[in-house]
């Protein structure tokens, strides 16, 4: 009889095995804590050709895969099925080709987004892409979920940076999609493969597009009485004709859990923060500093500061990046959405989840990229109160259905992973979710790959989602 | 013509609904905007009907502040830039669009100009579709706000398709504000050293367009810039310095003119169109050499050309460009595709197949236009 689990570990080494149930436990949950369960098998393949080998023995064995890079998601797409095949790529590190010339690189899935910029910076060139996660969340990762950032606004998010991409799929076989060359003929298979969750293939490396650095940065934080204020002021800034490299908002809660964790200081009364940034040439750059200055001042900021030297920039940006970190200091856990609105609806948004936490009996703080109406409520909770933990569920599905029938989405960059996966066909018609359920048994037949994920299963109608997580708001996880 | 036996044109998106939901006969729909790159593609497996949608092209919603808009798929790219004009907006694809040139078939063609070498293609605007599959029913991906990773991309899917996954009957696009101020400096037959110095050595420069082209009056090399009349003007005093005192500078009028001329070059009007894509830096010294007018971005690789029907060119044209990983297609300047257009094909061919069965099951619609066939 054949040992599956002792050829795993001819091809990945004993090293390359995670078998200790403590180490695996790291592997139980990625950003999305609400549902866990700690995977049977975990694997860290050192090479391209180990990753393919391992998926035909799983295929051979029929095993459920589930990809893996930093387990920086927040929707739980990496949450493991029963009986899964954890495969975390990210021992897959090197930066193949820099081709500063062309202005591409070939790059690795396991390497982290922040370490390609830092080596094409010697070029002048970066990876545009920035999701907070930057420093840690991988290509792989951010392929699978076509990750935004902060700076995406003007330049794009990951699908706009791709060209190429090798995917080994469920049955072990691998193929490159796209081309370094522009205008490959015949349908972008490419840009269905980015923001498909993992659920086609497993994707080893990729060809991306490098961008200038743009040589002059303007950095501005606004304060305003409200976030209504600071949301109006986002269309204004839009509506001066120029696109910001950047516009962040944060609330009073945030502001105050970021005085709490780090003694950061804002303006007396502020209920309300923007930071935006504009980017380009030297020249023009004062002009659109000022339009921002002027919409903001016309929409209510009682005080504007701006960065004129990098350090400054890094301190107005300190409250954005650190916001996240200092929630700790407001309660024990946290869960974060991710629904999208138009722009213009923010306004109206954001007094409905300031609604949706009174009648929930719990805090809501907000931090998110407004300019791209892309909304991270911030649900506080104790995870040991079971009442809570309801409330942040019904609470979360409130918000999200409310950003649809505003004409916005149920995730602009977290994905849909196991947590929203209930909502999907309150966004799509059952149609419309058949037709993605055909195009990914095109890929993988036998749905191995990340089960359970991104779209329902069985043709539209929810059916539940390969014992993982929740049907409906409620706990329903094997711990 | 012989492919096409017939044509209907719907008034409503509800007519045509039901004109696919019924029997047409057993022969394949083939979706039809303006007819402006029906020469794109091979020859269709089986005669078709084409399904025209000139006549549903409304406008839905242009959320000018939210900078997208709504339209129904057959509308005409220059209609819909004149109602983004109004709102000093502009979908970043065309200047010059030919004023048949739908949207839907812009999306199905994956139709692209020289502005795509700073701007991209219709794929990076492109935020959700809707389509109707076989039967006539509505199905739709992405959404109408400018971030969204809820489901698949099929919008992808269908980009370049050229309606054999369904037809395209709504888009929804992210749009830009339109450059205040347009500017170009040009020079004749640089060597390849100053196309290589505008990307590396001028940091300051940020183009967009970099072009080595053509157009009947010997090769000139032309950087485009477009934006603030501050960094317009800053960016030709720089580049007048990069191309030399033989340079000469277009205002904005006169780019706009040089732009809608290269426009014109990649459609196949008077002959046969040659287009595709290459690494750009091999492209910064290297010749088609399949016909007298042509246009190269060298921002990110694109290439069209006149292509005077010299078979024994094309030849060494598509084998020269393997070694900047290139590919060469030709579009027909009549409506009848020519035998083998691609000169290329898809290595992922199982996987179209495959794609194409998982949209199109009821094989409704066109077939054997890909690469992949």
């Amino acid at each position: 009889m054949i040992d599956l689990d002792r050829d795993l570990e001819r091809i990945v080494g004993p090293d390359g095995i995670v078998r200790d149930p403590r180490l695996r436990m790291v592997y139980e949950c990625d950003g999305y804590t609400l549902d866990r369960r700690v995977p049977e098998r975990v694997v860290l393949p050192a090479t391209i050709d180990d990753v393919k080998r391992v998926m035909q023995l799983a295929h051979e064995a029929g095993w459920p895969i589930v990809p893996r890079g930093a387990g920086t998601g927040l929707a739980g797409g990496t949450l493991a099925a029963p009986g899964a095949l954890v495969i975390a790529l990210t021992r897959l590190r090197a930066i193949e080709t820099l081709d500063p010339l062309n202005r591409q690189a070939l790059v690795q899935a396991g390497v982290a987004n922040l370490a390609i910029s830092k080596a094409a910076l010697p070029y002048g060139l970066h990876y545009a892409p920035d999701p907070s996660s930057q420093s840690v969340s991988t290509l792989g990762g951010n392929i699978a979920g076509n990750s935004g950032g902060p700076h995406t606004l003007k330049t794009g998010v990951t699908t706009n940076h791709v060209l190429a991409l090798e995917l080994v799929t469920s049955d072990g076989a691998s193929r490159w999609l796209g081309s370094r060359a522009p205008g490959l003929p015949g349908p972008d298979v490419t840009g269905l493969v980015v923001g498909s969750e993992g659920t086609l293939g497993l994707v080893t490396r990729a060809w991306v597009r490098l961008v200038p650095v743009p040589p002059a940065t303007r950095t501005l934080l606004a304060a305003f009485p409200g976030v209504d204020e600071a949301s109006r002021a986002v269309s204004a800034i839009l509506r001066s004709g120029i696109v910001p490299a950047a516009v962040e908002l944060m609330d009073a809660p945030i502001l105050e859990a970021l005085h709490a964790a780090f003694k950061l200081e804002f303006p007396q009364n502020a209920g309300a923060l923007l930071l935006v940034e504009v980017d380009g040439l030297e020249e023009g750059i004062e002009e659109d500093a000022q339009h921002v200055i002027d919409a903001c001042r016309q929409c209510g900021a009682f005080e504007i500061e701006r960065a004129t030297t990098d350090a400054d920039r890094r301190r107005l940006w300190m409250a954005r990046k650190k916001a996240f970190g200092a929630l700790g200091r407001l309660a024990r856990n946290y869960c974060t959405q991710d629904g999208v609105v138009p722009r213009t609806k923010l306004p109206e948004m954001l007094r409905f989840i300031a609604e949706v936490g009174r009648d929930a009996g719990i805090r809501v703080a907000n931090v998110f990229h407004a300019g791209d109406g892309n909304l991270h409520p911030i649900l506080l909770y104790d995870e040991r109160n079971e009442h809570e933990v309801q409330a942040v569920l019904e609470a979360s599905a409130r918000i999200l259905e409310r950003c649809l029938e505003l004409g916005g989405s149920l995730t602009g960059e977290h994905g849909i992973g196991v947590e929203k996966l209930a909502l999907m066909d309150r966004a799509f018609s059952a149609e419309s979710i058949a037709a993605m359920d055909r195009v990914r048994r095109v890929f993988d037949p036998n749905r191995r790959m990340n089960s359970g994920k991104a779209i329902p299963e069985g043709g539209g109608c929810f059916d539940g989602n390969a014992g993982l997580g929740r049907v409906r708001p409620g706990r329903e996880v094997p711990l | 013509m012989s492919w096409i036996q017939g044509t209907v044109t719907p008034a409503s998106l509800t007519e045509a609904s039901q004109v696919l939901g019924g029997d047409n006969g057993g022969l394949q729909w083939m979706p039809r905007g303006g007819g402006t790159l029906l020469g794109r593609g091979a020859r269709p497996r089986e005669p078709v009907f084409a399904f025209d949608l000139s006549k549903c092209g409304r406008v839905i919603e242009h959320a000018y502040d939210d900078l997208t808009v709504t339209v129904e798929a057959g509308i005409s790219m220059a209609s819909l830039q004149h109602t983004l004009a109004e709102h000093g907006q502009w979908l970043p694809l065309s200047i010059h669009p030919d004023p048949r040139s739908t949207i839907g078939g812009w999306i199905a063609a994956d139709k692209r100009t020289p502005l795509a070498g700073n701007w991209g293609s219709v794929r990076d605007y492109l935020l959700g579709i809707a389509w109707m599959d076989g039967r006539g029913r509505t199905l739709r991906a992405g959404g109408r706000v400018v971030k969204n990773v809820a489901g698949y991309d099929l919008m992808k899917l269908h980009t370049g398709a050229l309606g054999e996954l369904g037809v395209i009957v709504e888009a929804t696009f992210k749009v830009l504000p339109s450059p205040a101020e347009w500017g170009a400096v040009t020079v004749a037959s640089p060597d390849a050293t100053v196309p290589r110095r505008a990307l590396e050595g001028a940091p300051q420069l940020f183009p967009a367009g970099l072009w080595r082209y053509d157009i009947g009056y010997g090769e000139r090399l032309a950087l485009v810039f477009a934006g603030s009349r501050t960094r317009v003007n800053a960016q030709m005093n720089r580049a007048q310095v990069l191309l030399g005192s033989t340079a000469d500078t277009l205002d904005s009028t006169g780019t706009l003119s040089l732009v809608a001329e290269l426009e014109r070059g990649t459609r196949p009007e008077s002959s046969c169109v040659a287009w595709g894509g290459a690494l750009p830096e091999w492209l910064t010294g290297e010749r088609l050499g399949v016909g007298s007018h042509w246009c190269v971005d060298l921002l990110r690789g694109h290439f069209w050309s006149r292509w005077d029907g010299d078979e024994s060119a094309l030849a060494r044209a598509r084998s020269a460009l393997r070694a900047g990983e290139g590919h060469m297609h030709l579009d027909a300047c009549s409506d009848e595709p020519l035998v083998n257009p691609w000169g290329w094909r898809s290595e992922g061919a199982e996987l179209l197949s495959g794609l194409k069965r998982a949209l199109d099951p009821e094989r409704r619609y066109v077939e054997g236009r890909w690469p992949a066939h």
